[in-house]
């Protein structure tokens, strides 16, 4: 049995922890460059601001309405996450933290088995303890536990708890038959609309497939297990710790389109220190690197680039992957355009403790311990002061690239220098 | 002391980083290092969270500002230690417009506690 924990409005619901006059208020939160919005509260659902709703669009409703937006607060959305974490795994060592926001739970080994009580309590606890607002959906497949979810979400009579486990066959389709399929696990907004042409509507019509027809429409076994698991029949385990990364990448958009090549190497350099970092905590090293740069979309032909790079050694040395990149770049004429975003991805990655040789039987044990050494002490030193306080130096070549953050709340649980304000009445 | 990393910006926290002797050794190598995630801070030493935190969780840090009072031992200034998965006397309450610092007993009824105060951090100026 499966207990999917969803934080509601996530990224809203974190400033309203230390805002709570903002609670009943349409509020917002931006992407990284204020460009859409990527949470909303209720309230602002209400208004008809649909998920990544362009800003530029939406001004004068915003006004209107006196809609709260905040640029993205990522180091305090990150810290509520891991309170949220902390608090779940001294529930359950059987955990599966899926997103920033959502976890999964496998709860046959609870104590507790009357599990829509244990989950009201629970969504109790985080309310009161963490002050995130959670919907809990409880079935046996992680498939139907998103359903679950969704309505725990959608229905207020609910309570923000659903437990499918011990319905009956027919109540649970009513609650499929609610839930449009968008809103399904593993169909996102590639997958959809292809569904959508073909007349299916609702996570009911895709349980109701013949096995043949969801192979057909939704791609193989990953189709095929799609459609059992909304049947209640479990195909995905519970993934716990073990999880091992495919790929790493990091994106951003530029706070202006920019065709400066300064400013583009910079973002280059600050992306992949950032993905190698990633790399060496999890003790990886990648052997390809795949950049991409991308115009404005809301342009008229905008220019796309991308390139690849294979490694002759695994690596996780932003230095040797930035010189190379850097040398793409300057070689390509189609690469010298106006760029809006760049993404810098790592991947066909490897432990880094198997140390390969390039083709011709090398491994430069010298060079490559110090180098090694050289990236544990940047690692150790900017754990202890601060993220990013040591850089390459490509990085500081323009901060045309840093992204717009108009209106950030303060760090409130990441900084001295943040923290909120108590008035002594006493 | 090799000084291979000193080629990046940000020299002053290197050379804090190397007054700790645990940077890159060219002789034998700090045995403790591998014990710990930050070879900086010993296993054994003391450490304030376990002191001043019970629950990790549920724990956060408000700076409090206003009227001292000594009586009860809270100053302008202080970091107020707010466990919110804990009920004490003094809390930390939303009053409307603001978050305020008062005894559980005395808050006006439109407030609403936020969480319990269960420490006062305060440095000393030297």
């Amino acid at each position: 049995m499966f207990a999917l924990i969803d934080c509601d409005n996530f990224f809203v619901s974190c400033e309203r922890l230390f805002r709570p006059e903002l609670n009943g208020r349409p509020v917002v939160v931006l992407s990284s460059n204020d460009g859409c919005a990527v949470s909303r509260s209720t309230e602002a659902k209400a208004l008809g601001i649909p998920m990544g709703a362009p800003v530029f669009k939406y001004r004068e409703l915003f006004r209107q309405h006196n809609v709260i937006s905040f640029s993205g607060n990522f180091a305090l959305y990150g810290d509520i996450s891991r309170r949220l974490m902390l608090l779940l795994t001294e529930v359950t060592p059987y955990l599966e933290c899926y997103s920033v926001d959502e976890s999964f739970l496998d709860l046959s080994q609870l104590p507790d088995q009357d599990w829509r009580r244990w989950a009201v309590r629970l969504r109790r606890r985080i309310w009161q303890e963490i002050g995130l607002p959670v919907s809990i959906g409880i079935a046996p497949t992680k498939g139907l536990t998103k359903v679950a979810n969704h309505r725990a979400k959608k229905d207020p009579l609910l309570g923000g708890v659903l437990n499918l486990a011990d319905m009956p066959q027919w109540l649970i389709d009513t609650q499929l038959a609610a839930t449009p399929l968008e809103d399904i696990w593993g169909i996102g907004w590639r997958l959809g609309p292809r569904l959508r042409a073909e007349g299916l509507q609702t996570a009911l019509d895709i349980k109701q497939l013949t096995p043949r027809r969801a192979r057909q429409l939704m791609g193989g076994v990953r189709g095929s297990q799609l459609q059992l698991e909304l049947s209640g029949i479990a195909c995905f385990p519970l993934e716990t710790a073990g999880r091992v990364r495919q790929t790493v990448s990091h994106g951003r958009m530029f706070g202006h389109d920019t065709a400066d090549p300064l400013a583009i190497r910079a973002a280059i350099s600050s992306l992949t220190a950032r993905a190698c970092r990633d790399l060496r905590r999890d003790g990886l090293a990648a052997n390809g690197v795949y950049l991409k740069l991308r115009g404005n979309r809301h342009k008229p032909g905008s220019p796309r680039w991308s390139h690849c790079l294979r490694l002759n050694t695994p690596t996780a040395d932003p230095g040797l992957i930035c010189a190379q990149l850097a040398t793409a770049l300057a070689a390509d004429p189609a690469a010298q355009q106006i760029w809006h975003r760049a993404d810098v991805l790592l991947f066909n990655l490897t432990p880094s403790a198997h140390l390969q040789t390039d083709m011709l039987g090398y491994v430069q044990t010298a060079q490559a311990v110090r180098g090694q050494q050289r990236l544990q002490a940047i690692d150790a030193i900017n754990r202890r002061y601060g993220a990013g306080r040591l850089r390459y130096a490509a990085e500081n070549l323009s901060d045309v690239w840093q992204p717009k953050a108009g209106s950030r709340s303060p760090r409130y649980t990441t900084d001295w220098g943040e923290l909120p304000v108590a008035i002594i009445k006493v | 002391m090799d000084n291979d990393f000193t080629f990046v910006a940000g020299s002053a926290a290197a050379a804090a980083y190397q007054g700790t002797q645990v940077a890159i050794h060219r002789g034998f190598p700090n045995p403790a290092a591998d014990i710990s995630e930050q070879p900086h801070r010993s296993p054994l030493a003391l450490d304030f969270n376990q002191l001043l935190v019970r629950s990790a969780a549920s724990t956060f840090v408000l700076r409090l500002s206003g009227p001292d009072r000594p009586e009860h031992g809270i100053l302008s200034g202080d970091l107020a230690v707010v466990d919110r998965a804990a009920r004490g006397p003094l809390v930390i309450a939303w009053d409307g417009d603001q978050f305020i610092l008062d005894l559980r007993s005395q808050l006006p009824e439109y407030a609403s506690v936020w969480g319990s105060v269960t420490g006062i951090v305060r440095c000393l100026p030297l």
